[in-house]
């Protein structure tokens, strides 16, 4: 059966691909051509970018960036589920290996070094991009995986503009999001607010835990279970301004506040007494940054400073005796970040481009758990100046060179750096040859540097050097496109750094490994315009090999020359969507691999997940228009096949399950 | 162009039916019934994963059995964090410390035949008698007073209870305390050790099921014996370098059970962190695990001399995790759970000290228990 639904969505593609012989005849006039200038730029020499397309963007509106990622780009998502913590791997790297910028503004965990996915609302962002791997050093260091950048973006033409988005669907799930715009081409305002919330009591056989033993066969009896503490409670606000001083000057300022209440589950085989092992989460976010653009003749300075605070409380209760509830375990840690940064860009025709900045950024973390009295209170300064130069030769060739220095608490790094190339095989087929070699680096978290108990300040940075070769292409007109690459990378990274229990009872994080993270990632954009009929596919499709290099030397391992674990070898999702004037159909397709949760890749069932394929579908349909006022209603369907799956283990997931979606556009 | 279309969205509806086969993993089933004495590995599992199990060795024959609960119970994991396991008849007590939990199995065939629920964090369970036993807790600030059999001589099914709770709560304390860890008898006063956090050893008089007394011993004491001559024995890790409760050296110590008083105390150094005391079958010789596997008589004038020393000892990560001494034979086992993520090793020694056997059992071997011949 799985041949056969992989078989099928090869099929629609395909089907899809060849319909655009037959209707060839139906060109529009007035469509453009487009050719390698899209995508051969000198500013972006060897460089892999690619982004998340508007459609994308706006089939996903009410959705958090974990399934954005997760379904439309080549990063996998660990996730529990909705509304649970989701991280990221990107070219099969750690989740502190991906680093996230919002406007500019890194917002990674100075503690953790990672980002919750699930705790920001596609709403709240306009433009998803990703740089791959070694490109990242562009933004700044620690990307051994790549950077993903989020952007919002104003419209200085729209004196007006509001949205309102509900969504309400199985499990007692609510949202709401609003957004409100207005000014002139002078001054624009956007406020942006959401609220969201489920009871994610979703239903589920439980095969962890048996109901009772039947007294005449003494066999194990099974049943329905409801899955519990997965509710949360989410909300936020956004809210942006931007003021163009004169023609050549914009000076904007964002704000991002939330707040995410949510209670964590606990395992699925657990009949503990009640009252007890209650988990609950608080995540408390302010993000600013101001920015002053100035755009010279034909250069382009950047001054920008921004801050953040998050706070984060976990505790753990338990019910004791005369009916007490005491906290076993509440962590209270704070974190603090000011980043300041200037950029300068030259670009001289398509010819040159120059790109100089440079970075101040600092970290406080300050973290205390009140049972055991235990904590850490540090800071971090990190000084960084960044130079590249790309120069053109002749029609067809593009090289830059890049390199950053960072000093970490004013201590020196080994610079680290990038060279790449673009060849334009084609100009009128849109055919580019790419290619990279590149140095990065991964600072250690404060965590890993400090937490109590098992922090270790004797922590090496992770060193990863990276070779890249691709090809990209595209071709076609506005009305009918074909966007693609293919990539293949090859990184080493050393001194990966793990926790792992000690003998002490704690965990504590080591540089245990060598790693080689390998893989070839294939993305592909296929849009068809019919007159009112608007298709669209969007495809990736990866390979991912990271594997452990590290023969540890202890009798018995075996995670020696073994994928690392949760990071699947095969992945790929493909969005198809078909607009015919007010109705619109989405369907979208998900697959992994099989996940190994043991170093070793222990092929038993027990250890491993099972390949993960999934299925959702959206029926839209546009109720109502009238010039900018628009009403729209759409109804999806998650989990088309009602598989039955974990996506970690003792996770089970919802079954098929439903939501309706209503936008309103004024 | 609409005929593609129709044709997709009749595909969609003709593949409706789902891929994953992730229950297939539910269907297993293996048949073992075996009277003679052989060792329970308890493999703790990964927190938060559900993936505790358990392994079974048959000593004369050297064969190992792994996932022996989940196989012979069609497919149900054993839970979160296996803590340890004891037999009383022919009933073998699993504790699951995170699933809250206490799987009943019987030990010729393994198969699950009932189940002690609605507890907070079990560590260990100690009998008193038939019908009553104690249950540890680490985060209850209580002990439960559990009936482990319920019908089950009627039914062969037990539905265990719990019956009540021992109040061990130190609220006037600065720390969560008291975490109760194993439990050794003499007379009719049970004594536990309370590990993190804390340095006390609860002694509770069974007859009216309360603390009657305690006694202060060094740092985090971890684990708890009693020999042939009545004098408990602990082992104390000392705590941790930035600890708020602070850290000190850590020790081995002898205490009269009859009277109570420390009678003698083994310091180590600071960077150590010696952990799983142990007896061997006549209760005088103790061993226990300090990187590598110490020994020495019970006898106060005695001192540690390092027995087995583990080959690994300096590598990244791995190391001796769990410890036992074959109560008959003398044979000594002792766990390497590796990086804690793969299945890991158990190797064996004769009483001499001289390998007889390693296997592979599964994720972090950390408590034995031997099953004698029914």
């Amino acid at each position: 059966m799985k041949k056969i639904q992989v078989l099928f969505v090869l099929l629609f593609c395909v089907q899809l691909l060849f319909a655009q012989a037959g209707v060839d005849s139906t060109i529009v006039t007035g469509t453009v051509t487009v050719n390698a200038k899209y995508i051969f730029k000198v500013e972006e020499a060897g460089m892999v970018k690619s982004d998340v397309d508007s459609t994308v963007m706006t089939q996903k509106i009410r959705s958090s960036l974990s399934a954005l990622l997760s379904e439309n780009t080549p990063i996998f998502i660990k996730t529990k589920g909705q509304g649970a913590l989701a991280t990221a791997s990107f070219r099969g790297t750690a989740a502190s290996h991906t680093q996230v910028r919002w406007n500019g503004l890194n917002i990674n965990s100075p503690m953790t070094g990672m980002v919750d996915f699930s705790l920001i609302p596609v709403f709240f962002v306009d433009d998803v991009s990703l740089e791959h791997g070694g490109s990242s050093i562009a933004s700044q260091s620690g990307g051994l995986g790549g950077v993903v950048n989020l952007n919002n973006k104003v419209q200085w033409n729209d004196p007006f503009e509001a949205k309102y988005v509900q969504f309400i669907g199985s499990y007692d799930t609510y949202q709401e999001y609003g957004s409100i715009g207005f000014g002139s081409n002078k001054f624009q305002s956007k406020t942006r607010l959401y609220v969201r919330s489920s009871e994610n009591d979703y239903p589920f056989y439980n095969m962890s835990n048996f109901k009772y033993i039947d007294p005449v066969t003494a066999e194990l009896v099974y049943g329905e279970d409801t899955f519990k503490n997965g509710d949360y409670f989410n909300y936020g606000l956004m809210q942006e301004l931007y003021w163009r001083i004169d023609d050549k000057s914009v000076l904007s300022a964002n704000y991002w506040g939330q707040r995410a209440d949510r209670s964590i589950p606990t395992v699925i085989s657990r009949e503990g007494a009640e009252n007890t092992n209650v988990n609950n989460q608080l995540d408390d976010v302010h993000r600013g940054v101001i920015q002053w653009k100035h755009y010279g003749d034909i250069s382009k300075l950047e001054i920008k400073s921004g801050g953040s605070m998050q706070q984060l409380d976990y505790t753990l209760k338990n019910q004791v005796g005369g009916g007490v509830v005491k906290d076993a375990i509440h962590s209270q840690s704070k974190s603090y970040q000011l980043q300041n940064s200037v950029r300068y860009e030259l670009p001289v025709y398509d010819l040159f481009h120059f790109t100089g900045s440079a970075d101040y950024n600092k970290s406080w973390v300050d973290t205390y758990e009140s049972v055991r009295k235990t904590g850490y209170k540090r800071d971090r300064d990190v000084v960084s100046v960044y130079a590249s130069v790309a120069q053109s030769f002749g029609k067809k060739w593009n090289v830059s060179a890049q390199v950053r220095q960072e000093w970490q608490d004013y201590v020196y790094s080994n610079p680290i750096w990038f060279t790449g190339f673009d060849y334009k095989i084609s100009e009128n087929y849109g055919l580019i040859l790419h290619g990279s070699l590149s140095k990065n680096y991964h600072a250690p978290t404060l965590n890993d540097l400090y937490w109590q108990p098992g922090g270790n300040s004797d922590l090496k940075p992770e060193d990863g050097h990276t070779a890249e070769v691709g090809l990209k292409g595209i071709l076609g007109t506005s009305i009918n496109m074909l966007k693609w690459s293919v990539t293949s990378y090859y990184s080493d990274i050393d001194n990966w750094i793990i926790w792992i229990p000690s003998v002490r009872g704690y965990w504590e994080p080591r540089n245990v490994k060598n790693v080689i993270s390998k893989g070839v990632e294939v993305q592909l954009l296929w849009n068809r315009q019919w007159g009112d009929l608007n298709f669209k596919v969007k495809s990736n499709y990866s390979y991912t090999r990271s594997i452990n290099m590290e023969k540890g030397g202890v009798f018995g391992d075996k995670s020696y020359k073994k994928q690392l674990v949760y990071i699947p070898i095969h992945s790929a999702n493909v969005l198809g969507t078909v607009d015919y004037r007010w109705f619109n159909i989405a369907y979208q397709y998900n697959y992994f691999s099989e996940r190994y949760t043991t170093t070793s890749n222990t092929p038993k069932d027990r250890y491993w997940l099972y390949p993960y394929h999934m299925n959702q579908l959206d029926l839209g349909a546009q109720l109502y228009e009238n010039q900018d006022q628009k009403i729209r209603v759409r109804f999806s369907i998650y989990n088309l096949f009602d598989e039955v799956y974990r996506s970690i283990l003792s996770s089970p997931m919802p079954r098929r399950n439903y939501g309706v979606t209503v936008i309103l556009n004024c | 162009m609409k005929r593609y279309f129709t044709v997709c969205l009749f595909a969609i509806l003709l593949f409706l039916t789902a891929c994953m086969h992730d229950n297939e993993m539910w269907e297993r089933r293996l048949d073992h019934y075996s009277q003679s004495s052989g060792l329970f590995i308890l493999n703790e599992g990964n927190f938060m994963y559900d993936n505790a199990s358990l392994s079974y060795y048959d000593m004369a024959d050297r064969e190992v059995t792994n996932s022996a609960f989940y196989l012979t119970n069609n497919g149900l994991p054993l839970g979160d964090v296996a803590q340890s396991m004891t037999i009383r008849d022919s009933l073998g007590y699993i504790v699951v410390n995170n699933s809250g939990k206490i799987y009943v199995i019987n030990v010729n065939t393994f198969k699950c035949v009932g189940k002690i629920p609605t507890l907070t964090s079990p560590r260990y369970i100690h009998f008193l008698d038939k019908h009553k036993a104690y249950v540890t807790d680490l985060y209850a600030k209580s002990i439960a007073i559990i009936d482990p059999l319920g019908d089950y001589e009627e039914t062969g099914i037990v539905n265990g209870k719990v019956l009540g709770h021992i109040d061990v709560s130190n609220d006037g304390g600065q720390f969560y305390q008291h975490p109760t860890e194993q439990m050794v008898q003499y007379k009719q006063f049970v004594f536990t050790n309370c590990w993190s956090f804390d340095n006390k050893i609860l002694v509770i008089d069974t007859t009216k099921d309360e603390v009657v007394d305690e006694i202060e011993v060094l740092k985090q004491p971890t684990s708890l014996v009693m020999d042939r001559f009545n004098r408990i024995w602990t082992i104390t890790d000392g705590g941790y370098e930035g600890s708020a409760y602070g850290q000190e050296r850590p020790g081995l110590q002898c205490i009269d059970a009859e009277t109570r008083k420390v009678l003698k105390t083994w310091r180590f150094d600071l960077e150590d962190w010696p952990s799983e005391v142990q007896l061997n079958g006549s209760k005088d010789v103790l061993y226990f695990l300090n990187k590598h596997i110490y020994r020495m008589p019970t006898f106060l004038n005695a001192d540690p001399e390092c027995f087995i020393k583990n080959p690994n000892a300096d590598a990244q990560y791995g190391g001796f995790y769990g410890l036992t001494v074959d109560p008959y034979s003398g044979d000594i086992y002792v766990g390497d759970a590796l990086d804690f993520q793969q299945d890991g090793v158990v190797y064996r020694f004769d009483k001499s000290g001289a390998p007889v056997d390693t296997f592979e059992v599964e994720i972090s071997p950390g408590a034995f228990c031997f099953k004698p011949e029914m």
